[in-house]
């Protein structure tokens, strides 16, 4: 079933009450090239379920906004009226230190989430770009994970409960505030990574992890991309049990001008924890590896920053990006791919690659290079031809604007098109939320 | 109830052979009776049971099911605790045993493809000698299929650090309903659009029928360190699993029993507990030798502030074996104190164990009935075990009723109504204590996405409105064999 735009739109102005329209129309607002008529921001999940089902029963097509640090994802949205903004629903409900949980409101942002659990020496193991500006229920809706993955878990797995606004304004919760749950369909599922398209996260219980003792950073640099994945793909499979493992080709190292990066070399980063002797143990583990060197502490720090917000802030920001989830030993094939394919349209690729996660993300900076958009549609398509007979698939996370209806930016895959169809239809029959924006534009 | 004609059936079951072969499909009556494992009521015979060789066979027999408008239940090996795969409404079984393909294990990047009827410990034996395992190991993994731990989210006693089975399946082929074949999500870490992987596992059945899985495997721990403490109640018990917690330490598995079920572990598999002990703590950590040293240390200490009776370790696989026989005994023990037990399985807030498992004694003194109690403590998963005597009239009701009540406890408690056994059609009238109308509504709206004629597994999960079932759960217990523990 294919969704009609919620036609003919309707200006928020006229049906919804002025105090719920309290914010500003600005230029942030804008998504792809479309603006809202209105912004709202709720201060209560009771406002947001009112102010949602005057939206629905007038069929006005509405974009949520958390940080806004990702709000250029996804495909053109169809019709924008109102933007509504999360960042209202800002209380921390609760952090049940002693059951290593925590329940907060979708719009606290991820920085202000983890200085409070850092009082209890524990912490959510996500890591999205921006963490600044990043609320939790915007880094759900994305679902992508960072650098660090605390036994290489994504984001989903960190969620135990979860309270949605649906489309037509009712409220609804799944899960709770344990650790381990099978009452009834995990609907908290729907939301993450569904990039508010069923509904509005509102309130999220996490469960949490201590914070590890004490930390190390270690980084080493070689002449070849291969190299370094090599060595990548050796500590993955040895005894080791990182944090993070990250690698980063030169250009990525010179647009993230970080003074801990060889520019013109590409660079491993292993990030470990724990008590020290085991940290001890797995450092020289490390060393038998590879060839590196201990990072004190704030350089760490602000080097692991650089890498979460890779290609999202503003030095980064490239005109045109993928993130290739694929098998880890095929990062090295990829690359070359992702090389050989540039050389052909005369263009640089950043590649940063999270293998023992099998993620590889390449951005390009265009710079007004007078590229055609068949040509990007083209290694577009070839790269994802190339992913998918490795058994991996290609988000487009960066694309210019005004190409962008040229392609679906999800790699469609596995025939599950028509279930997802479905979802939509069952949730959001009027099509009011991010309409077009998803996978398959629904 | 779905019952067809005399001549639809017969034609249905030539229909089927034709799809499987004659041995596999089961129709009479006699044969039916091992496939019905609710004893008490005869309305769950289903009208046959299929065994399918592949993913082609399946599809062929869900679109015969839509032909005939009759159930399809899909069945691993039985040992399901909530009745899931009890065709409660008649109709087809689908019995997934002979799909027991280990299709691929790629040890570079930590994955395996199996098929559904693969049995759980099988797979992590086939990834033993390249150093891999699958973490999620419920109490029946010698017995129980890989379909059925994805259609109940199954856990285990090690989930408690490693996560529970959502958290390690990468992908999933489905049949659905009108016998489309999809993949949800595949061997990669991430997949993009909804996720409908995590959707199907905990579905219970009811929303496809999976055909194979992609998961991602476990590199095998260095060492394995295993501890007993015995304290003198379950209070002291309690505090020393909060407090091991709060220090930061989270152990593979945290694991606790009580005074009745040490007496009865302890008169059939003699482990030298004390005998004033009043409950047990069974703590395993993992990992490097240097980490694992440390924590023991620190476990110690910690349990120590809680006047233990007596605290063992081991260091080798034998004496790991001693310190949890008695906890793995308990359910054979049982057997001795009483002619059955209703197995209960809620969750509540680590740190509100102890006033629930106060709740149980007193609801055990109201209802005059023995309540034992097993807990995965460290994930806050209580085990109540009721026992009664079901020739005692009046009994089983006062045993269901007793447990209905436990739950209510784990509810106001900040809990849920199930840690890992699934509502199936066990726990479905409970679903109100727990959710709305409104959210109800939506998990049909789920249900609806995926089907619209009600065929697979009906009858499940949702309340139906009418009083509660009794579910034996005897019969799946014993199907895990003689040294079944939960
Ligand atoms: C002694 C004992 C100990 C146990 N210990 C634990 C424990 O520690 N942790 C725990 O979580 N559980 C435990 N259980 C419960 C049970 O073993 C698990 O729920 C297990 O996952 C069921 O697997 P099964 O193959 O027996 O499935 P079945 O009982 O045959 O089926 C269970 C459900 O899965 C569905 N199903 C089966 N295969 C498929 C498929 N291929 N596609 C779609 N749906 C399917 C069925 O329709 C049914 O709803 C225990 C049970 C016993 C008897």
């Amino acid at each position: 079933m294919e969704f009609e735009p919620p036609h003919p739109s309707t200006n928020p102005l006229t049906v919804v009450p002025d105090y719920m329209l309290n914010r500003p129309v600005t230029p942030e607002h804008t998504i792809h090239d479309l603006s809202p008529s209105a912004v709202a921001r709720p201060k209560s999940i009771d406002e947001l379920s009112d102010l949602m089902s005057i939206t629905n029963d007038n069929n006005l097509a509405i974009a949520p906004r958390g940080g806004g640090t990702q709000i250029s994802l996804g495909n053109p949205l169809r019709a924008y009226d109102l933007a509504i903004e999360t960042t209202g629903l800002n209380k921390m409900v609760s952090h049940d230190y002693a059951d290593l949980t925590a329940t907060v409101e979708a719009g606290v942002t991820v920085s202000n989430f983890q200085d409070t659990l850092a009082n209890h020496r524990q912490f959510l193991a996500i890591d999205p770009p921006l963490p600044n500006q990043a609320t939790i229920g915007g880094a759900l809706a994305v679902g992508h994970s960072g650098p660090m993955k605390w036994q290489y878990w994504n984001p989903r797995d960190t969620v135990i409960g979860m309270k949605v606004v649906q489309p037509n304004g009712t409220l609804v919760k799944s899960g709770g505030r344990v650790v381990k749950n099978v009452s009834g369909y995990d609907m908290a599922r729907l939301h993450i990574g569904g990039l508010g398209t069923l509904g509005i996260i509102v309130e999220v219980s996490f469960k949490l992890t201590p914070k590890p003792p004490v930390e190390a950073t270690l980084i080493g640099s070689f002449d070849t991309i291969n190299e370094s994945l090599e060595k990548a793909m050796l500590i993955y499979q040895s005894d080791v049990l990182p944090l993070a493992i990250v690698t980063i080709d030169n250009k990525a190292a010179e647009q993230m001008r970080s003074d801990a990066l060889h520019q013109s070399r590409h660079t491993l980063i292993v990030k470990l924890a724990g008590r020290e002797r085991g940290l001890a143990r797995q450092i020289n583990e490390c060393r038998n590896l590879f060839q590196c060197d201990s990072m004190n502490e704030k350089d760490a720090a602000s080097l692991w920053g650089s890498i979460s917000n890779f290609g999202y802030d503003k030095v980064t920001l490239p005109t045109l990006g993928v993130r290739i989830s694929a098998p880890p030993s095929k990062l090295a094939l990829l690359s070359k791919v992702i090389y050989d394919l540039s050389t052909d349209t005369a263009l640089t690729p950043a590649l940063v690659a999270h293998p023992a996660h099998g993620t590889l993300i390449a951005n390009w900076h265009l710079d007004g290079s007078p590229i055609q958009s068949s040509t990007l549609r083209a290694m577009i398509g070839q790269i994802r031809n190339h992913t998918r007979t490795l058994r991996g698939h290609t988000f487009v996370e960066h694309y210019p604007i005004p190409q962008r209806s040229d392609l679906d930016v999800w790699d469609n895959y596995g025939g599950s098109m028509e279930t997802m169809r479905n979802l939509k239809a069952q949730y959001d029959p009027r099509g009011t939320l991010n309409p077009g924006r998803f996978i398959g534009h629904i | 109830m779905v019952s067809l004609g005399k001549p639809s059936t017969r034609r249905l079951i030539e229909e089927l052979k034709s799809v499987v072969g004659d041995e596999y499909v089961i129709h009479r009556d006699e044969d039916l009776l091992v496939f019905e494992y609710d004893g008490s009521v005869d309305k769950a015979l289903p009208t046959a049971v299929v065994l399918p060789a592949d993913t082609n066979e399946v599809v062929s027999v869900t679109k015969l099911a839509a032909t005939y408008s009759i159930p399809i239940t899909a069945r691993g090996a039985g040992t399901g605790l909530s009745g899931g795969a009890i065709a409660n409404h008649g109709g087809i079984v689908l019995a997934l045993t002979r799909m027991t393909r280990i299709i691929q294990i790629d040890a570079e990047n930590m994955t395996a493809i199996v098929e559904p009827g693969v049995v759980n410990i099988d797979l992590s034996t086939a990834t033993a000698p390249y150093g891999l395992y699958y973490p999620p190991d419920p109490s029946s993994q010698k017995v129980c299929t890989l379909g059925g731990n994805v259609a109940e989210n199954s856990g285990g006693p090690h989930c408690l650090a490693y996560g529970v089975t959502t958290n390690y399946v990468l992908g999933l082929e489905v049949v659905l309903a009108n016998g489309s074949v999809q993949w949800f999500g595949e061997t990669t870490r991430e997949v993009g659009g909804y996720d409908l992987r995590g959707i199907m596992v905990g579905s219970e059945g009811t929303l496809g029928i999976v055909t194979k899985i992609a998961v991602r495997l476990v590199k095998i721990p260095e060492v394995v360190r295993t501890l007993l403490a015995v304290f003198n109640n379950v209070e002291d018990a309690s505090l020393a699993v909060s407090d091991i917690i709060a220090a930061g330490i989270v152990p593979a598995a945290l694991e606790m029993m009580d005074k009745l079920c040490i007496r009865a572990a302890e008169a059939s598999v003699p482990a030298g507990y004390p005998q004033d002990a009043g409950a047990i703590l069974l703590v395993e950590v993992d990992g490097l030798s240097e980490v694992t040293d440390e924590q023991v240390a620190d476990i110690i200490h910690v349990c120590n502030k809680h006047s233990p009776i007596e605290i063992r370790t081991a260091s080798d696989n034998i004496e790991r074996e001693k310190l949890w026989a008695g906890r793995k005994g308990v359910i054979g023990a049982l057997g001795r104190l009483a002619p059955n037990y209703y197995l209960v399985d809620g969750t509540v807030p680590r740190t509100r164990i102890m006033d629930t498992l106060k709740g149980v004694e007193k609801i055990s003194k109201d209802y005059e009935l023995p309540i034992g109690n097993l807990l995965h403590a460290g994930d806050g998963n209580l085990h109540p075990l009721i026992l009664f005597d079901e020739r005692k009239p009046g009994d089983t009701q006062k045993a269901l009723e007793a447990g209905g009540k436990i739950l209510e406890l784990c509810i106001q408690a900040g809990g849920v109504l199930s840690g890992e056994h699934g509502i199936g059609m066990e726990k479905q009238e409970y679903m109100p204590l727990m959710f709305t109308d409104d959210d109800m509504t939506s998990m049909a709206k789920l249900k609806l996405a995926f089907e619209t004629n009600d065929i697979l597994n009906p009858g499940k999960i949702f309340p139906t409105g009418s009083s509660h079932v009794a579910i034996p759960q005897t019969g799946a217990i014993s199907r895990t064999g003689p040294d079944a523990f939960i």
